[in-house]
């Protein structure tokens, strides 16, 4: 392929080309399998990293053809018949987690939020959403403080998290913000992590950093979530110093610290 | 074609080991239902695509094998999360008045399992490749404009910029041409 053809492909894909050069192009593809073969991978790329919608054709081969098979078969209805009946033994009743969302929300939105950051940026790297997945648990999470003032806008925000509107959530904690008396710092990092899921990058880290330079208890809670979420932005290498910090000072989650520090290297 | 399965978690889902259904369905898919209710989606969702992910990574194991580069459970999280955000795009095309996704169908069933292939190919040789190409081919099909191409790798013009994304895309192309999974995969 040359620089000529890779300018072609591109401007086929980004739909830059006139309906002329579109039918041309499409002509020579159907006249050329490689040139196919290489459009069909640019594409298929395109959605890999920018998460769009795969357009890519099935291939016509044996495997397609076997998977086909399978699926169309007694066997494959066999396998969703000892999955449904899997599911009915061993899942948890969910209801009753819902109810203990509703007992803890800040505890809830994070687990939902910092997976959801987890999975958006998954293309970023494979091993580091790995990481992330391996070092994150339900125990980083902070316990919610029962305050009266302000406490059902708090709520109303984590209504709105747990529906995905993020940005109507962080109005409301930035609300819950303003009028409340005694705020609940918890809420830092829920708005990090509410940033985060609108990739808002630097709102996110500097919502931590607030909750960093609180010097409070859950300072060094900030600095692992922070570091976290380095990972997620897949960016390692600035995770590593508050990794570093968290170690030294024997701080949240020391030890996994240490052990995910290890891990980057 | 081989069926090659590199994961023990992979033979114990197919052969219906009891702990590991324990695991998949107590430890891990509360995380996807927290997960795509955080997408737009309800518990019956998640715990929907739970189960399509499940019956994939046996279909898949059972006519062609299923290679595991990550842990277990990331990657069945993964497939689940393309899963969501495969019907999460195809509900914006469909008028819809369930809140429940509708059953796919064998053809969608299929496409699926050959986009996850493709991309779990495409995350492989990524490796081969160097860091700095991976991240400016993710900014170039993020659509990042080559000017800013240009000014955030610091690159002398916007055709050095496109010179050396057709180097990054060329070396990648070339080395999942190269794997053996390809033609199983793409129309040769």
């Amino acid at each position: 392929m040359n620089e000529e053809l890779q300018h072609k492909i591109e401007a086929y894909l980004q739909g830059q080309m006139t309906a002329q050069e579109k039918s041309a192009f499409e002509t020579a593809m159907d006249q050329d399998a490689d040139l196919a073969q290489e459009v069909q991978i640019a594409r298929e790329m395109e959605t890999y990293f920018s998460d769009s919608e795969s357009t890519a054709s099935l291939p016509n081969n044996e495997q397609t053809a076997a998977l086909r098979s399978f699926l169309r078969g007694e066997e494959a209805e066999e396998v969703r018949k000892q999955l449904a009946a899997a599911k009915d033994s061993y899942a948890v009743d969910d209801t009753k987690n819902s109810k203990r969302f509703w007992i803890n929300p800040i505890a809830a939105v994070l687990v939902v939020a910092l997976l959801g950051t987890f999975a958006w940026n998954y293309f970023g790297s494979s091993s580091n959403a790995d990481l992330y997945q391996q070092y994150y648990s339900d125990t980083d999470l902070p316990s919610l403080v029962q305050r009266n003032g302000g406490q059902d806008k708090l709520i109303k925000g984590v209504e709105l998290f747990q529906e995905g509107s993020y940005q109507e959530a962080l109005e409301a904690f930035d609300d819950y913000e303003s009028n409340t008396g005694e705020l609940d710092t918890g809420v830092y990092l829920y708005q990090g992590v509410a940033h985060g899921r609108l990739q808002q990058w630097e709102e996110a880290l500097s919502h931590f950093d607030q909750m960093i330079q609180l010097g409070s208890l859950d300072a060094s809670r900030g600095l692992w979530l922070k570091a976290l979420t380095y990972l997620q932005m897949d960016q390692p290498d600035q995770a590593k110093p508050l990794l570093d910090q968290l170690i030294n000072d024997s701080g949240f989650n020391a030890n996994k610290a240490k052990e995910l520090r290890e891990e980057l290297d | 074609m081989s069926k090659v399965s590199n994961h023990p978690q992979i033979e114990a889902l197919v052969q219906g080991d009891p702990e590991t259904y324990r695991f998949l369905y107590q430890e891990l898919m509360p995380k996807v239902v927290a997960f795509v209710m955080s997408n737009s989606g309800t518990a019956e969702d998640g715990e929907e695509i739970f189960q399509d992910a499940l019956f994939q990574l046996i279909a898949r194991a059972k006519v062609s094998g299923v290679e595991i580069r990550s842990s277990f459970d990331g990657y069945v999280f993964t497939v689940c999360r393309n899963l969501w955000f495969r019907e999460l795009k195809k509900s914006k095309k469909e008028v819809r008045n369930e809140t429940v996704i509708a059953l796919r169908s064998e053809e969608e069933d299929l496409e699926a399992i050959v986009q996850q292939q493709r991309w779990d190919l495409f995350e492989e040789m990524l490796e081969g490749i160097s860091g700095k190409c991976a991240e400016l081919l993710a900014d170039y099909f993020k659509k990042m404009p080559y000017s800013e191409i240009v000014a955030k790798y610091e690159y002398a013009s916007e055709n050095a910029a496109f010179q050396r994304v057709f180097k990054c895309k060329k070396k990648l192309t070339d080395l999942i041409k190269a794997d053996p999974r390809f033609k199983n995969l793409y129309d040769s």
